[in-house]
């Protein structure tokens, strides 16, 4: 499995929304993150998207 | 009295004490042994200020990771202490009572051996009686990072400071110019019966003393060591051996960027693990320091999205505007960096090399390598510190990929603190010199300075290695009186 990254630059804010969204849901299925980041940030509660460490609630609130 | 080897070799044949360099820790030991009424030899190699010739002695390929141990160190009267920033921060009790992963131990002392002598580095380094370690800002929540606390010195400048000292205590006579370049090992009496000196044209003498002390920094410690032949025949040093193994410095990683929450305060900020940390994630501590960058921090986050618009504005042509874009990295507010613990292993080590120096001694390489246990410390402060940064609301961390990805290697610099080579340890099994400083195999040889680390810690060691000299100058004070006392 490849690293998780994306440029945000490439995307509107509609499509960064969708992705995050659709990362976190993602992460919660599969464990993702996990996968991509190591022990540090496999505790629940955060994503790691190009590098930003951001709150995954963030996302999971959004709508679809 | 200070005086030059280049013109003056008359030594005295009835010295109590040879001390080799004088830096920080070999200027103090002189002083306080002087003053305790013993005869002291303080040998420097260097001159009153820098030097070429002096400092190419100092060259010293990287064959790991680059350490820059040639600019690093400065090779004069004052030592490395000529360009020390002035940063201290003491070892704390967890330094000693935490062994490293691995299977070496860590300080084979308590912490209470070392504590008692804060208060004498601290006046050494100007800086102000009883003073408490300050913090710049408040730590994060979770428990993980408290706020780094720390002293500036002036910083002080050995050589200037103590000018007078070294010039008017009597029994104490420094020679500049003078190299030590030869420690001969008496292994019938397990005494080092004499050091060789010489000057710059290699007219050489033989100088014997009763006690003899090495504080040239942790590279050119172990090199005295594996040069001297007389102690590898004698078993004492093994090339192959921990003497120049263990090779440790703090770790400037570039960890990444951050982006501040409106409304926070724009001023850096400073944070240091918590034993809770290390406990949790058995990694080694470290200190993080995130500072915005100067446009944003003078002009606001909108001069990055100027700058990020005048390039894509003189990029020409659509193509390369998309690929501008494509690849554009958001810089964020500011930047981390980091002094982090590397723990001791032994494939980061000094050797010596066939090529000889000008005054025919073999030249040293330094492999400096991290193991698997510094990445795993990088990649739990980078991403825990990420998370509690977002936590407790200051903003939002990009973490580098090497940060958190340990196959892709790191981006990262030296900070000039070289430790370790000469370890401290309970036995020649585990390190070099005992809890005394004394060579493990002689009877009479000491290390001083920060090539006795067992462990590295994440504190500036300029400070913790002069409460160590301050010990030693007791400890060999003390045994000299014993001696005196046994004799009469």
């Amino acid at each position: 499995m490849g690293k998780l990254t994306f440029c945000t630059a490439q995307l509107g804010r509609r499509g960064f929304l969708q992705s995050c969204v659709l990362l976190g849901v993602g992460s919660a299925a599969f464990g993702a993150t996990a996968v991509f980041a190591g022990k540090p940030v496999e505790k629940p509660g955060f994503v790691v998207i190009n590098g930003w460490v951001l709150p995954s609630r963030y996302f999971r609130d959004q709508p679809a | 009295m200070i005086q030059d080897y280049e013109q003056q070799k008359t030594l005295r044949d009835n010295y109590d004490f040879c001390i080799i360099g004088a830096g920080p820790a070999g200027i103090t030991l002189g002083l306080r042994l002087a003053a305790a009424g013993w005869n002291v030899l303080l040998a420097e190699g260097g001159g009153r200020e820098y030097a070429p010739h002096s400092q190419a002695l100092y060259a010293c390929p990287s064959t790991g990771l680059e350490l820059y141990a040639e600019e690093t160190r400065l090779r004069y009267l004052g030592g490395t202490s000529n360009h020390w920033a002035g940063r201290c921060r003491p070892f704390t009790a967890s330094d000693f009572a935490v062994a490293p992963p691995g299977e070496l131990p860590g300080w084979p002392i308590a912490y209470a051996e070392i504590e008692p002598y804060l208060p004498v580095a601290m006046d050494i380094v100007d800086l102000p009686a009883g003073a408490d370690f300050r913090a710049l800002n408040t730590g994060l929540e979770g428990g993980d990072f408290e706020a780094d606390r720390f002293l500036l010195s002036t910083p002080t400048r050995f050589a200037q400071k103590y000018a007078t000292a070294l010039e008017q205590t009597p029994g104490l006579d420094l020679f500049i110019n003078c190299n030590c370049v030869d420690l001969e090992f008496d292994q019938a009496s397990g005494h080092l019966a004499a050091v060789v000196l010489s000057d710059y044209q290699r007219n050489r003498q033989r100088l014997v003393a009763r006690n003899f002390i090495l504080a040239t920094g942790a590279i050119e410690n172990a090199r005295q060591l594996l040069n001297s032949q007389s102690l590898v025949a004698a078993g004492v040093v093994n090339k192959e051996g921990l003497v120049g193994a263990c090779f440790m410095e703090h770790l400037n990683i570039e960890m990444g960027t951050f982006i501040l929450k409106s409304g926070q305060d724009p001023e850096p900020r400073q944070y240091y693990t918590t034993d809770a940390f290390l406990a949790e994630y058995q990694a080694g501590k470290g200190n993080v320091t995130t500072a915005l960058l100067a446009d944003v921090q003078t002009y606001g986050r909108t001069a990055e999205v100027k700058h990020f618009l005048e390039n894509l504005a003189c990029d020409m042509g659509i193509s390369s505007k998309i690929e501008f874009v494509a690849k554009f990295s958001c810089p964020g507010d500011g930047v981390i960096s980091t002094m982090i613990e590397q723990f001791p292993n032994l494939h980061s080590r000094i050797s010596l090399l066939d090529e000889h120096d000008a005054l025919g001694v073999p030249k040293v390489s330094v492999n400096w390598v991290l193991s698997a246990d510094d990445r795993h410390t990088i990649k739990c402060i980078g991403t825990e510190l990420a998370k509690q940064f977002a936590d407790t609301g200051l903003g939002f961390v990009k973490l580098n990929e090497f940060v958190y990805d340990t196959s892709i290697p790191l981006k990262m610099a030296p900070h000039a603190h070289h430790m370790g080579t000469t370890r401290m340890a309970a036995s020649a099994q585990t390190g070099v010199v005992d809890g005394n400083c004394r060579v493990f195999g002689t009877q009479n040889l000491y290390v001083a300075g920060s090539s006795i680390f067992a462990k590295g810690g994440a504190s500036n060691p300029t400070m913790p290695l002069l409460q160590f000299a301050v010990r030693l100058a007791d400890h060999l004070d003390a045994k000299m009186r014993a001696q005196s006392g046994a004799a009469a």
